[in-house]
């Protein structure tokens, strides 16, 4: 058969994923899942497992090519995120916000870092700690794009929204250091047992990741200083559409060519507009912006669900449900730490673990840095790579789809949903 | 971490994307001081960035982007057709009718005798396969200018919605024209096999199936847009639809430009003006962008040295298209009955060429290429590099000359409707 030529999937998947919002909403589930579902049935594992090969439609060459779709939608929803941070909310729960983002993320760190060691020191005898130390590494990673998108879908309004927009958003550059921390400290581990090597510096490893969130600041700065001189004197709705698509482009190249972070980079573009614009100009570009937003989450998320590795879940295995237990404890319990120590209210200190949860292409991301790092260091850090690789893989269709869910409850509990949107 | 960039799409290719549409606003902005519509500017910006001169958008980014022209023209079509109603239709049928004909017809046969008498000056001869080709082309017109001028100054009027009809519907008349005229130039070419019936019957079935095909998504998308109460969800049907009817046209081989435009057509006409009016809302806030994309990459894919080659053919094939134009406009709106502004100014607005255009020259040279081979196995060399000369006149002709029709056309469409009084005054002075 002639290939499908890809607009023609793309167009009736965006319909399929329209229709399957609409269903899934009706089960009070929030309508990516539904978009993922679409993309999970035509992707290229679900056909293959369940013998109709007909239905995989979408297969692995069309979803590289489409790649270029998911970094813009991220960038689009960073740089969303970064807008919804105004200094003066933030001010007012500012320590509570630091407090949480640390808490959590170390939590998620720890939990996984004891629950793996743990397990291998009950399984082997000894505690394995360079991969207690790489999946820890990975389990502080969230996936910004599925909170968001609930956020946005029921309209959500209030403090614990603002405090999940700003965990989801700077907690990337969090998951950054301690990535690069617990990814050299596992090489340093390995390479120390290997006999004849030479020990890479530790301090020039841990420079990169610190290299790495520096320069997403200090550009996405620049670019939203950019952005905001030439927002200001633009006449027409749509062109602020123009200006923001061109500068989150922008910022994708920059973040790609010098290996920045590209959720860091878009958020502080639209943190400095935010911060340094009149709420009247805010609100129109977020208008624009709210009216692009929905398309590019089925295309986002169903693209995302044909991306989950089915043949990955037989796999699972003892690790991936220890893990997915440590990640969730970790998160949730270092979230209500946090909480406590920075005095927020209530309700944050309730339900903003429960809101974080989502974990997806970020996380497979490092998995895969990790993954081709460490192929190369003996049978041990050959061994690490494709295990990270099989679990993150499968745990991440847990995460991302249980994620979205406890966020829209956490939401819901805190009352933070108009009632016209339930 | 990961050295190599370039993994999967091109990245720094998306940064370039992103510099070229804030430099195309800013430039669209600048020309715009110069009383020009502001796609000028995006051209500029795309050939000054492309691979004619500085280079930063190679021949192979333009390539991976080809699929935001497709995008683009979907959403133009769209918009053409969602500015058909059966209504204008009814009352102006006759006369659109006849000024499509008029123009389309008028302009195949000024280049066919234009350049048949300037083979006959050169050569002693009159070069007909040659004529005939290029006068199917010329009949090509390129709608996105055109609609893009239109939705720039937010024109309004009787001539605005012919300028739609016309540059809409023309699109299928032209690829009747090119079908003909490529049939009976095949037959007089040496070593050429197989009758003229083919060659007639694909395009109309072309035609049909664009027609069928899209009118089928037309119904179906308007009948889901019924139950639907969120603005936004009119957008990602509309984009879902748009999508799917690009991607069915290239699938089927049938015309992007009519598939779409159907879908427009009976969503007008099958729904209520309040809520075409939602969707064309929401089209207008991404029309902006998509028309920044198209003709920026449109400028970066003119080759300025193209115009080194245009030479006296070129010369004769541009005047003789804008006399067709223009004289088979006024020609077409006199015995159709039209009202004297679209008599005086239609012509002007439908001069713009492009893509569509290119693409039936690449077709052109791509076939007369083979023949040439095969009439060179023969052991006839002499009709053989004539036919192969034939071919690559062609590309040339069309390229050297796309790159004038695509600058003055928008141009002159400005102009037309400025004079006939259809662009509201506080936006000519924008």
């Amino acid at each position: 058969m002639e290939n499908i030529p890809p607009f023609l999937l793309l167009g009736g998947i965006t319909i399929l994923g329209f229709y399957a919002g609409k269903i899934i909403r009706l089960a009070n589930l929030p309508s990516i899942i539904g978009f993922m579902l679409v993309g999970l049935l035509l992707g290229p594992s679900f056909g293959e497992l369940s013998k109709l090969p007909f239905l995989s439609l979408l297969r692995y060459d069309d979803l590289e090519s489409l790649s270029f779709l998911n970094e813009i939608a991220l960038g689009l929803v960073a740089f969303t995120i970064g807008s919804e941070l105004r200094l003066k909310t933030l001010r007012a729960m500012g320590r509570g916000i630091v407090a949480i983002i640390l808490a959590e993320s170390f939590g998620a760190f720890l939990v996984v870092l004891g629950a793996i060691a743990t397990l291998t020191w009950l399984t082997d005898g000894q505690p394995d700690w360079p991969m207690a130390l790489i999946f820890a590494s990975v389990a502080p990673a969230s996936a910004p794009a599925g909170t968001v998108a609930v956020i946005q879908e029921y309209k959500a309004k209030g403090s614990l929204t603002t405090a999940l927009y700003a965990v989801v958003g700077f907690d990337d550059g969090l998951a950054i250091f301690i990535f690069g921390f617990a990814a050299a400290l596992a090489k340093t581990l390995i390479v120390a047992d290997m006999p004849g090597s030479v020990e890479p510096s530790f301090l020039a490893t841990m420079w990169v990741p610190v290299k790495e969130i520096l320069s997403s600041l200090v550009i996405g700065a620049v670019l939203g200083y950019l952005f905001c001189f030439l927002v200001r004197r633009v006449k027409h709705n749509s062109e602020y559409f123009i200006l923001v698509m061109g500068f989150v482009f922008i910022a994708l190249g920059l973040s790609t060519i010098f290996h920045m972070s590209l959720i860091l980079t878009n958020l502080v573009i639209g943190f400095v507009l935010v911060n340094t614009r009149t709420e009247a100009l805010v609100r129109k570009v977020g208008e624009q912006m709210s009216s692009i937003m929905p398309m590019t989450f089925i295309l986002f998320f169903s693209l995302a669900g044909a991306h989950l590795n089915l043949k990955a879940l037989p796999q699972l295995g003892l690790v991936g449900v220890i893990y997915i237990l440590a990640r969730s404890g970790g998160l949730i319990g270092g979230s209500r730490v946090g909480a406590m120590v920075g005095q927020v209210e209530d309700k944050i200190k309730k339900y903003v673990g429960l809101g974080i949860l989502s974990q997806a292409g970020v996380a497979i991301g490092l998995s895969l840095i990790v993954a081709s790092e460490f192929r190369d260091l003996g049978a041990e850090g050959a061994r690490i790579s494709a295990s990270i690789i099989t679990t993150i893989t499968a745990t991440c269709i847990f995460f991302e789809i249980i994620g979205p869910i406890l966020t829209k409850i956490a939401l819901t509990k805190a009352g933070e949903i108009p009632e016209d949107r339930l | 971490m990961i050295d190599d960039p370039l993994v999967g799409f091109n990245f720094p290719s998306l940064m370039v994307l992103g510099a070229m549409t804030v430099a195309g606003y800013y430039a669209g902005r600048l020309v715009n001081r110069l009383r020009m519509p502001a796609i000028i500017g995006y051209m500029l910006v795309g050939l000054l960035i492309g691979p004619s001169l500085i280079n930063l958008l190679k021949d192979a980014d333009l390539e991976g982007l080809a699929f935001i022209n497709e995008i683009a023209l979907g959403f133009v079509a769209v918009t053409i057709g969602s500015e058909l109603s059966l209504k204008v239709i009814k009352r102006q049928g006759k006369e659109l009718l006849t000024i499509i004909f008029a123009e389309c017809l008028g302009t195949f046969a000024m280049v066919l005798v234009g350049i048949a008498l300037l083979t006959t000056i050169t050569s002693g001869r009159a070069d007909w396969p040659l004529s005939l080709l290029l006068a199917a082309i010329a009949s090509a017109s390129a709608p996105a200018g055109t609609v893009a001028v239109i939705q720039e100054y937010k024109a309004r009027g009787s001539l605005t919605s012919t300028l739609y009809a016309v540059v809409g519907f023309d699109d299928g008349l032209a690829i009747l024209i090119f079908g003909f005229a490529y049939g009976i130039a095949k037959v007089l070419l040496p070593g050429s096999e197989g009758g003229t019936s083919d060659l007639i019957f694909a395009p109309a079935k072309e035609i049909m199936v664009s027609f069928f095909v899209g009118s089928g998504l037309g119904f179906v998308f308007s009948y889901m847009l019924r139950k639907i109460s969120n603005a936004r969800d009119y957008l990602i049907l509309t984009f879902g639809f748009v999508l799917f009817g690009c991607g069915i046209s290239s699938w089927l081989h049938i015309s992007l430009i009519l598939t779409n435009m159907m879908i427009g057509f009976v969503l007008v006409n099958t729904r209520h003006e309040s809520l075409v009016q939602k969707v064309s809302e929401q089209l207008g806030n991404i029309m902006p962008l998509l028309f920044i994309f198209f003709f920026a990459v449109a400028g970066a894919h003119l080759d300025i040295y193209a115009a080194g080659s245009l030479g006296l053919l070129g010369l004769v094939y541009i005047l003789g298209r804008m006399a067709g134009k223009a004289g088979g406009a006024w020609l077409g709106a006199v015995m159709g009955g039209a009202e004297d502004k679209i008599r005086k100014y239609l012509g002007w607005g439908l001069h713009t060429q492009a893509g569509v255009a290119i693409g039936l020259a690449l077709i052109a040279k791509g076939d007369l290429d083979e023949i040439s081979r095969r009439v060179l196995e023969h052991g006839n060399v002499a009709a053989s590099s004539h036919v192969e000369w034939i071919g690559n006149t062609i590309l040339t002709t069309v390229t050297a000359t796309c790159l004038f029709f695509e600058v003055v056309g928008p141009i002159l469409a400005y102009m037309a409707l400025k004079k006939a009084g259809e662009i509201p005054e506080n936006e000519a002075e924008a």
